[in-house]
């Protein structure tokens, strides 16, 4: 928890200096693991935080309730889904970094998406739908700063080139498709299997065998 | 927690579980049409799809047996001056009703001139007789009856008084294009011109000048491609792409006029991004959408009864900016103000009394809405009940700027049916032109209305600042003088390191010491 200030500090000069400051995140200083959960869930509480408090005219729906943890689990699962297969698939590819590297690396590149999202919530509730669109500017600003980071992190991390890096996110998002597919697969065998189990036990109780 | 979240999890899918079972049940549901009250939704609200009260009651059945000439098909219906005209293109003649109480006037069938005697095709020397009029419109100022005689290549222009032959309008010889000069519905505007659709047209609505020439294509509807569709298209050569089907503009397959010249138009493809059109003098679609849901009809909802889109076959409009279109895949009349807010959705396919087969055509007689079906040769007259006659006075009173009584009506029309949330809206313009933004944005939060919102909260925001401007502006005034005095001593400690100048800055804390020292030596 003493080094949490410096950990921010630290976090702020990643952001200006993507490529100086992952390499010291990746080689040299510990890592704080706190902070790069609470990195992760932020998005799912910004994304609870929106949905009570974006103003009127940026609302998407006429929504009433929210379950949080779905909600939490719904927008952080993106995520995690792209960390776990960028780190399956670069480790077919020669990628040096660890599963913790990409969630640290991910975790820091979210960073200023999150405080533009939190922002856009407040002054969502300022502005009028002609100024609207500089809110969403500022949002788009964010997804770009989000994903330059992370190319610059995923480099660093896995110790890639460019070209290399670019290569291996494209195979990410293919195998994120396969992974959400298997586990599709894998949840409607298992429903199968529960049914066939179900159908067998009514089918023996019926008959009184037992 | 856990115990917590499954019961979130549990409230979430037995609302999913409520939606679903009112889709199956909205999709499902057997109607014995007497009236139109069993079967009634709105779009809006907590759950989307939300029921809601009827707006229009069926009260009269016009078939038949109810006309002492042959009646087979109810083709287009068109009410002006007092009178109901009915085209009929299977028994070639146009049907005069009286618009008060219903009661047969006259059939028209063998046009005559003035003196009575039958009039000949001064070509031909035939009889001029109604050969399978699909179109009519009455225009009052004109006083003047156009029938839209498909089959036979003409429009027929009577007298509005007694029935006698004007005119009659075939193709004009400067007429361009591919279109064939088969009109099948038509508008004409005060100043005479005649504006026609013909089924199946790509080129648009067919202008003709007062004199019967062709002025020019109107309101050309853009066509639309599919992305996969402009892949293939960029991929094939020049042979290919002449073989395949050119993709054609999408026709309209209803018109109507409002009284400030305004046309509009509907159109049956479904696949196009506006189906309904209000066309300024330009050709520009100028309709107001504002709504919850879209000008489209029934929202896509797949895997259920909503799986496929509306397609619109006929539109009529007020003279108070509420226009009815009709769909012809559910068999849906679907009545918007006018900015876009559904007003009520009532009808469906069924083969009962008030059910539909093949909707044709609707046109509004006063408040009354009729409704007439081609297949079945009837014509339906649907009254609005107390909450319908509620929600179109506060339109008409909303259109013409009377905002106290609109929004009484539209209180009126609440008590009565509070899932219809274009009242909400309503009222809360209502407080925005007295400018009392507050109540409005409460009501326009209610409407789900962004666009009042918005304009709501402009409103508010200027009080906000004109009411905090003191503080404002002391907040401001006294950061810039911070801001100049930091500015300043900076530089002048700079000026002090670099030895232009011997006035030191004392720090904080050496005026602190020296203030102790002074103390001490005292």
């Amino acid at each position: 928890m003493r080094t949490l200030g410096a950990d921010l500090k630290f976090l702020l000069f990643t952001i200006f200096h993507p490529f100086e400051g992952f390499y010291e995140l990746r080689f040299r200083r510990k890592r704080n693991w706190p902070l790069i959960v609470v990195l992760l869930l932020m998005v799912g509480i910004v994304e609870i935080l929106g949905f009570y408090h974006i103003g009127m005219i940026a609302r998407m729906s006429r929504g009433f309730y929210i379950n949080p943890l779905f909600a939490i689990t719904t927008s952080v699962f993106p995520f995690v889904l792209f960390a776990v297969s960028n780190w399956s698939v670069t480790t077919l590819f020669d990628g040096n970094g660890k599963l913790g590297d990409v969630f640290m690396v991910m975790a820091y590149a979210l960073a200023p998406k999150i405080v533009l999202d939190l922002a856009f919530i407040g002054l969502s509730n300022i502005v009028t739908i002609p100024e609207l669109a500089l809110l969403y500017a500022m949002v788009a600003a964010g997804y770009g700063i989000f994903v330059f980071l992370l190319f610059c992190g995923l480099c660093v991390a896995h110790e890639y080139n460019p070209a290399k890096c670019i290569v291996t996110i494209l195979a990410t998002i293919v195998s994120a498709v396969i992974l959400v597919f298997i586990g599709a697969v894998y949840l409607i065998l298992m429903g199968r299997l529960f049914g066939l189990i179900t159908t067998v036990i009514a089918e023996i109780t019926r008959r009184g065998l037992f | 927690m856990g115990q917590l979240g499954g019961l979130a999890l549990y409230k979430k899918f037995s609302r999913l579980a409520a939606l679903a079972l009112a889709t199956i049940i909205l999709s499902s549901t057997t109607v014995y049409a007497e009236t139109t009250r069993r079967f009634n939704y709105t779009y809006g609200g907590i759950t989307f799809i939300e029921n809601t009260v009827s707006a229009f009651e069926l009260a009269r059945v016009i078939d038949r047996s109810y006309l002492p000439v042959p009646f087979e098909r109810a083709d287009d219906i068109n009410v002006g001056g007092g009178r109901i005209f009915i085209a009929d293109s299977l028994a070639g003649r146009v049907n005069v009703l009286c618009a008060y109480d219903y009661s047969f006037i006259t059939s028209l069938r063998l046009m005559r001139d003035p003196d009575g005697r039958i009039s000949t095709d001064p070509a031909t020397g035939e009889q001029v007789m109604l050969d399978s009029p699909e179109g009519v419109f009455f225009n009052e100022s004109l006083n003047l009856l156009f029938i839209a005689d498909t089959a036979a290549e003409r429009i027929v222009v009577l007298n509005g008084d007694d029935y006698t032959l004007v005119t009659e309008i075939t193709r004009p010889y400067n007429m361009v294009g591919n279109t064939a000069f088969r009109p099948n519905r038509l508008v004409v505007d005060d100043a005479g011109r005649i504006f026609f659709l013909v089924h199946g047209s790509s080129e648009g609505i067919v202008v003709l000048e007062p004199d019967g020439d062709f002025a020019r294509y109107f309101g050309t509807n853009r066509p639309s491609m599919s992305p996969i569709e402009f892949f293939w298209r960029s991929m094939a050569t020049a042979e290919q792409r002449e073989q395949m089907a050119r993709s054609f503009a999408p026709p309209f397959s209803g018109i109507d006029i409002d009284p400030s010249g305004f046309i509009y138009a509907t159109t049956a493809d479904n696949s196009v991004q506006q189906m309904i059109f209000r066309f300024n003098a330009r050709g520009d679609n100028v309709i107001r959408d504002t709504g919850f849901v879209g000008l489209r009809g029934d929202v896509v909802i797949f895997f259920s009864d909503l799986a496929y889109q509306s397609e619109f076959q006929a539109v009529s409009v007020t003279d108070f900016g509420v226009y009815a279109v009709v769909d012809s895949v559910r068999g849906r009349v679907w009545v918007y103000d006018f900015d876009g807010h559904i007003i009520s959705i009532f009808g469906q396919l069924s083969d009962t009394l008030g059910g539909l087969r093949e909707p044709s055509s609707l046109a509004w007689n006063g408040f009354d809405l009729l409704l007439a079906d081609r297949a079945m040769g009837v014509i339906n007259v649907y009254t609005p009940n107390r909450f319908g006659h509620a929600a179109l006075m506060a339109n008409y009173h909303a259109y013409h700027g009377n905002w106290d009584e609109a929004t009484q009506y539209y209180r009126a029309a609440v008590s009565l049916n509070a899932t219809f949330y274009a009242a909400y809206s309503g009222i809360g313009r209502n407080y925005l032109m007295q400018r009392r933004y507050r109540e409005a944005m409460y009501y326009f939060d209610l409407a789900f209305d962004q666009e009042g919102y918005s304009r709501a909260w402009q409103g508010r925001r200027g009080e906000l600042i004109a009411d905090w401007f003191p503080l404002i502006a002391i907040i401001i005034v006294s950061l810039s003088v911070l801001l100049i005095y930091s500015e300043a001593r900076y530089l002048r400690k700079a000026a002090y390191q670099e030895g232009r100048t011997n006035k030191k800055v004392k720090s904080k804390k050496e005026c602190k010491t020296k203030q102790s020292e002074e103390a001490v030596n005292v």
